[in-house]
């Protein structure tokens, strides 16, 4: 039986290793669409990575950062979608 | 204009961003947060209507000059960052007051007052109104792009 912080730390290694082809997906992306819906799910991955790491840091400051990152990244997914859509923003 | 799902979306995060920018400029100062990232999350909210429900149709309901919070928000900055030079203190210096905060009786504890929070107010109306100036007047800059856009 694994303790929690053995759970975390392991969860964390899954999540950073998520990353890795969202990286490769926004660098060698055929088109902007792709590189946008890869640059989406990175971000909702990085933002588990820093509660998991406010988790293991034992830091209450590293969920600020969670909630701003999401809060942040919702909007210019919604802003660059709006682009490719409409070919304007506001 | 955007479809009905964007726009659902857009109203329930404006609220989010509201309280959480709120929240981010009350707690500077003792925790991470401040004026620049309460104002950067406001300005984001705004942002996101604008985008959601188009320029146009919501300069009719709410239009301000952002131009003149910018002006207004460095105005009242920058008079916080002068005032203690009256009362013969230091450039910046920042006044501190402990209070009790006595609610219907009960005493509930101790009210922390600091002069840094007008300054940060400041910085909160200027990042507001500098980021939504140059998101709105390059959203009316509708040039001809020759090849983007339908």
């Amino acid at each position: 039986m694994i303790s929690l912080e053995q759970a975390d730390f392991i969860a964390l290694i899954v999540l950073v290793a998520a990353t890795a082809p969202c990286i490769y997906r926004v660098l060698y992306g055929p088109t902007l669409a792709d590189r946008i819906a890869a640059e989406d799910a990175m971000g909702n991955a990085l933002v588990v990575i820093f509660a998991l790491y406010a988790y293991q840091a034992s830091s209450i400051f590293l969920m600020d950062v969670a909630m701003l990152l999401a809060i942040i990244s919702f909007v210019g997914t919604i802003v660059v979608a709006k682009y490719l859509d409409k070919g304007e923003v506001i | 204009m955007t479809t009905i799902i964007t726009k659902t979306i857009a109203k329930i995060c404006l609220m989010v961003d509201m309280l959480y920018s709120l929240d981010l400029l009350l707690i500077g100062g003792n925790r991470p947060g401040g004026g620049f990232i309460g104002g950067v999350l406001c300005a984001c909210g705004i942002g996101l209507i604008y985008v959601a429900y188009g320029y146009e149709d919501v300069k009719k309901i709410w239009n301000p000059d952002w131009h003149s919070w910018f002006g207004y928000g460095l105005l009242f900055a920058s008079i916080t960052a002068i005032s203690p030079l009256l009362a013969g203190h230091n450039y910046f210096r920042s006044a501190f007051e402990l209070s009790p905060l006595i609610v219907g009786g009960f005493h509930l504890g101790e009210l922390e007052l600091v002069s840094s929070m007008f300054f940060d107010l400041g910085v909160y109306f200027v990042v507001i109104g500098g980021l939504l100036f140059i998101v709105t007047q390059v959203g009316m800059d509708k040039g001809k792009d020759p090849e983007g856009g339908k």
